[in-house]
């Protein structure tokens, strides 16, 4: 059995330090320019440099998306670009268009590449054509069903890397421009306005809605393991660093076990509780295990739900009264049943019983996001170790 | 220098009544394995249809493991093709690349790709439909590729593997039930053709795209006409109109990103 690679995003070098600390073998990352996310924060040159270095100190790896399609003008500074991220020991490049592949190969780079979603590849034909051009792992469609991802690693040689988390397009990745034609905002160049997540007037009938649930494929961490899959990738650049450090805590977690044979049922149904609550929107399998239907799409539009689980940051650690200095986020308050976990360590449920502020003196509950506290802690923790609900 | 070439018009048509289009260059799109079209044609009726005009055909659907065999035996019976327009690069090992136009929807944006492509022996390709004319002319000048553009259409947006039609049917009890619907985003006021075949929806723009103001300037390009999801009437003045660049004027029709840049940062935005 091989192990997957987990495969992380970071949206900055904040949440790229959470995701690899909190158990990604690698990330991605965008710049400020020609990747699919124009409007998260993205990283400079200095900051993706920053990155490599970081994530190589622990052997871990970084990858830049240059996906976006590009037109004539986004070529003007793209040599320069590339030979930047050559130099900032980035460790792949993340592509789709053939003119961006034509580059690489020009300036004769040794930064090797693999091909995005964007190219919604869902036969080992495809995959055997990229692999002519240099590529040596491809990113599979959401579309792909179990059989689909069988036959495609019994047919192809290079490496495959299928999304096990995250939101869907509702459209084969790469084949929409609803948000060109209805925002003027490019989808292929980062500006994607997600229109399938608007309401539509259908004369007299009820409001028509195509956005698509997300996708959770850990029911079928084991299975696609077996399968031989070799990166597993969650969705989310954008998201927060609550969700990145728990989405990627619960695979980590789900992938050690099952390759050490130690998954148990209980394990499995807690973690889908916490992925569940995490995300602020529904999820499925969606296109692995079935056709999807009716019910991994909405129909009411956008639908996000924000919760308060995420309760407190760690910030340090007083070893001799067994105490965590904490940055608060949402409120509890003496008797709240919580859990903390942090990098390389499973959650630990206990109950707050100590709340101290700043004077030291007893508070019976913490009220103000961002402020600074001390609780009692069931184990010693560190710097950046998550508070949070218990998940029952 | 480019040798300018006559004007040449390729008819995706919408109905099977061929000796009313005034055209002898069809593109029909293959059944079961192509999409968003209003007729599609199986192969017999293609392998007569080019016993009597330049037939091209199209392959738009994503292939998928499973029909990857069945593509391959149905290619092997298709007769005096001209052009097969494809969107699945695996179907470049089932037909000669010379016989090949890609036809990745919305991909192809630069003339680098153009280029490239060329060198992997990819000569046919077909440009992207969300380019300025200015950004069109300048793949045209910067590649010497045989390039094609659809000059005429209702412009697909967007192709999804679900039934979103059927899925919206039964969520909400709907007995009455079309494979075809207009839908209406308020804020932009934009009207969406939303349309079902099995196992895909595919979205339409419900404005004709004519870009005829611009025929000569982009000249060089073999032009694409697709009338599906076209009325009657419209479908009837682009058949007498292909070559006037005042088409635009005769029909409900917008040029879109021709003559406006799109952004995509949020910030670009004015």
């Amino acid at each position: 059995m091989i192990k997957p690679e987990l495969l992380a995003p970071a949206g900055d070098i904040n949440r790229l330090k959470w995701a690899l600390d909190y158990g990604a073998d690698a990330v991605y990352i965008g710049g400020y320019d020609y990747s699919l996310r124009a409007n998260a924060n993205n990283f400079s040159i200095e900051e993706i440099k920053e990155a490599c270095d970081y994530a190589h100190k622990f052997n871990k790896k970084v990858y830049v998306t240059v996906n976006m399609i590009f037109h004539n003008e986004d070529f003007k500074n793209l040599d320069n670009y590339l030979k930047e991220l050559e130099n900032a020991n980035v460790d792949s490049l993340i592509v789709s268009d053939f003119g961006v592949i034509s580059r690489i190969k020009a300036l004769n780079l040794k930064i090797p590449f693999f091909i995005s979603t964007q190219m919604s590849i869902t036969n080992h034909d495809v995959i055997n054509f990229y692999e002519s051009l240099g590529a040596y792992r491809v990113v599979l469609a959401r579309e792909c069903s179990k059989e689909d991802i069988v036959n495609i690693k019994k047919h192809s040689k290079i490496e495959t890397e299928i999304f096990i988390h995250g939101a869907m397009c509702t459209s084969y990745s790469g084949r929409c421009v609803m948000s060109n034609y209805v925002t003027l905002r490019d989808s292929n160049r980062g500006g994607c306005s997600q229109i399938c997540r608007f309401i539509f007037k259908n004369q007299n009938n009820p409001e028509f809605a195509m956005s698509s649930k997300d996708l959770n494929m850990i029911e079928y961490i084991e299975d696609i393991i077996n399968i031989g899959i070799e990166s597993f990738k969650i969705e989310g650049r954008m998201k927060s660093l609550y969700y990145i450090a728990t989405v990627t805590n619960a695979y980590r977690n789900i992938i050690d076990k099952v390759v050490n044979n130690t998954l148990d049922k209980e394990t499995l149904e807690y973690y889908k509780k916490v992925l569940n609550r995490c995300s602020n929107r529904e999820n499925s399998p969606q296109f692995y295990n079935k056709y999807p239907g009716v019910l991994e799409q909405y129909f009411s539009g956008r639908f996000e739900e924000s919760n308060q689980d995420f309760l407190a940051i760690v910030k340090s650690y007083d070893e001799i009264n067994n105490m965590a200095v904490i940055e608060e986020r949402n409120f509890f308050k003496i008797g709240s049943k919580v859990e903390i976990f942090g990098p390389n360590m499973e959650p630990v449920a206990y109950t707050i019983n100590t709340i101290l502020n700043e004077n030291n003196e007893k508070v019976n509950a913490a009220r103000h996001p961002q402020e600074t506290l001390k609780i009692n802690v069931p184990c010693k923790v560190c710097k950046g170790y998550i508070l949070r609900v218990k998940i029952s | 220098m480019h040798m300018r070439k006559e004007k040449r018009y390729f008819i995706i048509p919408n109905d099977k009544k061929m000796n009313e289009y005034n055209s002898d260059s069809f593109i029909l799109p293959l059944k079961d394995f192509s999409v968003g079209f209003d007729i599609y044609f199986d192969i017999d009726e293609i392998n007569k249809l080019s016993s009597i005009y330049s037939v091209s055909v199209i392959i738009n659907r994503f292939i998928h493991e499973k029909d990857l065999d069945i593509i391959k035996k149905e290619l092997l019976k298709l007769n005096n093709i001209e052009y097969f327009f494809v969107e699945d690069f695996s179907l470049m090992n089932y037909i000669p690349k010379e016989k090949i136009v890609l036809y990745p929807n919305h991909i192809i944006s630069n003339y680098y790709s153009v280029n490239y492509l060329k060198e992997l022996g990819f000569n046919n390709l077909t440009v992207s439909n969300e380019l300025t004319v200015d950004e069109l002319i300048e793949v045209k000048e910067n590649s010497d590729s045989n390039l094609f553009y659809t000059l005429i259409s209702k412009n697909n947006l967007m192709y999804s593997k679900r039934e979103l039609l059927t899925n919206y049917y039964d969520n909400y009890n709907i007995n009455n039930r079309k494979n075809r619907i207009i839908v209406n985003e308020e804020i932009s006021n934009h009207e969406l053709i939303i349309k079902e075949e099995e196992k895909a929806t595919t979205i339409f723009n419900n404005k004709i795209f004519c870009a005829n103001k611009y025929l000569d300037k982009l000249s060089g390009y073999n032009f694409i006409v697709n009338l599906s999801n076209i009325d009657n009437e419209s479908k009837r003045i682009i058949i007498d109109n292909l070559n006037n660049s005042d088409l635009y004027n005769l029909i409900d029709s917008d040029y879109y990103f021709l003559e406006n840049k799109i952004v995509y940062k949020v910030g670009d935005l004015k």
